[in-house]
């Protein structure tokens, strides 16, 4: 890649937003850099403010919500207090629980070309792009087909096309297979490690599956009543003891693994996948 | 009623009538309503109909338009009875009334019948309405399913909780439906905040957008338009000249 790995792509230093007519703020004094390339894990029980924080990466809030915006957010060079979502969402491609909620016209195809029709761009562009992501994502035999035709991993995997086909640097994933079951949420989240690995795509993910995500993340954000509680690389945030208390379903692995070690068999690393456990029980 | 209504729902079809520009169907639909509209007699209306025909079998769409026509046709009879107890030796004027009610009905369910409603709104676009609108209106149809999930999902869970819609008189089961309707609302205000956060992630709103899918008036639609003025023509001539 051409690009400089350590690029910072968002900048938040000292955020905190209370939405209207709340008595609490939503997210507070949140600080954190994300670099171009990086796979952002973030996790924490329900209502710790992971909506919020991923409404701030493409100016949703303050745009769109009204409250109170505290503190400074830089996306891709942009102050997001004084940028419109519509120009943030050519850097920031952001995709919601509900499919069925955002997508909005009757083909597929129909779809993907809203969004660059509204960045307008010229038809042969428009044509081009496409061609591309229905190449990239597969999707030649559900061009035609009505989005509530499709099966719910089919519609989010359209929803993930829609936003890349806009080329951002950032694709914000807020809980994206909540409503998928297993097979299809695990297609999902293969097709966005693929966007990361292979275009080194920033992808920030919110989601419960911990076990689906942290094999693959770069990054592990916890947080917990509107706070980011831990920060780091994945094995190195797992292998915090605390984070049941905070609410954060871990992997059975990572269980596994602290269990063994209450019994004084301590592993080098905390395993990831059932695999990684595997190994490292043999090498003991 | 309802059946009728769900005969307008449009279904690809690939014929010279659904291939025609939305504007010329447009146009065509405006004229031969105001043909129908304007023409007292029996004669130029029964022309209309039998025309709306022709073009429904050239569309492959016979059974939906006389799905349509079967659904009116109790309101039809309706307006000829009625029509017949309020004036004296007027049977002509209350036949021609209830074959006006027909015509118009066919005269405009032909045209949703044969045109997806994104032509529609992109030809309504071409004509200057502003996108904004349009989407309004594509966007609704396209939720009406989810809209009629989310309506049995709560009376499901409505009953399953012991309420009972099918019971008592007409107030009570009018009271009953509460229950069913503000979490049906409160659920679609939700809904559409989410769609609009959706729509702003997709750039909506920037105010520069470009279309990409375009329309284009052939040779088909000239004669179309024409064919439908020389209609409308006739119409207006046998109304004035014939006695019926």
């Amino acid at each position: 890649m051409v690009s400089k790995p350590d690029r910072v792509l968002i900048e938040l230093r000292k955020v905190s937003f209370k939405y209207k007519g709340a008595t609490e703020y939503a997210i507070r004094d949140i600080s954190l850099r994300i670099h171009e390339g990086e796979f952002v894990l973030v996790v924490g029980p329900s209502g710790c403010g992971k909506t919020t924080l991923c409404r701030v990466f493409n100016g949703l809030i303050p745009n769109f919500y009204e409250g109170e915006f505290k503190g400074k957010a830089v996306v891709c060079g942009y102050d997001v207090a004084k940028t419109p979502t519509y120009i943030l969402s050519k850097y920031v491609g952001m995709v919601f629980q509900e499919p069925e909620n955002q997508l909005f016209f009757s083909t597929v195809e129909k779809e993907i070309v809203f969004g660059l029709e509204n960045l307008g761009l010229p038809s042969n562009e428009i044509a081009k792009r496409l061609n591309e992501v229905v190449e990239y994502f597969k999707l030649k035999p559900l061009l035609k087909k009505a989005p509530y035709e499709l099966s719910g991993g089919e519609q989010q995997k359209v929803a993930i096309a829609a936003c890349i086909a806009m080329r951002p640097k950032v694709l914000v994933l807020d809980e994206p297979t909540a409503n998928l079951d297993p097979m299809s949420a695990k297609d999902v989240i293969d097709l966005v490690k693929k966007l990361n690995r292979e275009r080194g795509l920033t992808v920030i993910i919110v989601e419960h599956r911990v076990e689906l995500i942290a094999p693959i993340a770069t990054r592990m954000i916890v947080m917990n009543r509107g706070r980011i509680v831990r920060d780091g690389p994945v094995r190195k945030v797992l292998s915090c003891e605390d984070l049941v208390s905070k609410g954060v379903a871990v992997p059975k692995v990572v269980e596994i693994y602290f269990k063994l070690k209450a019994k004084n068999i301590n592993l080098r690393t905390v395993p990831l996948t059932p695999e990684e456990l595997k190994q490292e029980l043999l090498r003991g | 009623m309802l059946k009728a209504l769900k005969s307008f729902k449009y279904i690809e079809k690939s014929t010279i009538i659904h291939k025609l520009d939305p504007r010329s169907k447009i146009l065509s639909t405006i004229l031969l309503s105001l043909g129908v509209l304007v023409s007292q007699k029996i004669t130029p209306l029964i022309i209309v109909t039998i025309f709306c025909i022709i073009l429904a079998i050239t569309a492959k769409s016979l059974r939906q338009l006389l799905r349509v026509i079967r659904g009116i046709a109790p309101w039809a009879a309706f307006i000829f009875l009625l029509n017949c107890l309020t004036g004296s030796d007027k049977l002509m004027l209350s036949i021609a009334m209830s074959i006006k009610f027909v015509s118009l009905a066919a005269v405009f369910s032909l045209f949703f019948i044969t045109t997806s409603p994104e032509d529609f709104m992109l030809a309504l676009n071409n004509l200057g309405m502003p996108y904004e609108y349009t989407l309004a209106f594509t966007m609704a149809m396209r939720f009406v399913p989810s809209l009629a999930r989310d309506l049995q999902t709560i009376i499901d869970a409505q009953r399953s909780r012991g309420l009972e819609l099918d019971k008592g008189n007409f107030i009570e089961r009018v009271r009953k439906y509460i229950p069913i309707l503000v979490p049906l609302i409160v659920y679609e205000i939700r809904r559409s905040f989410m769609i609009a956060e959706a729509l702003e992630s997709r750039a909506f709103g920037s105010g520069k957008r470009s279309s990409f899918y375009k329309l284009k008036i052939t040779y088909r639609d000239f004669v179309f338009a024409i064919l439908s003025s020389i209609l409308l023509a006739v119409i207006l001539f046998i109304d004035i000249a014939l006695p019926w």
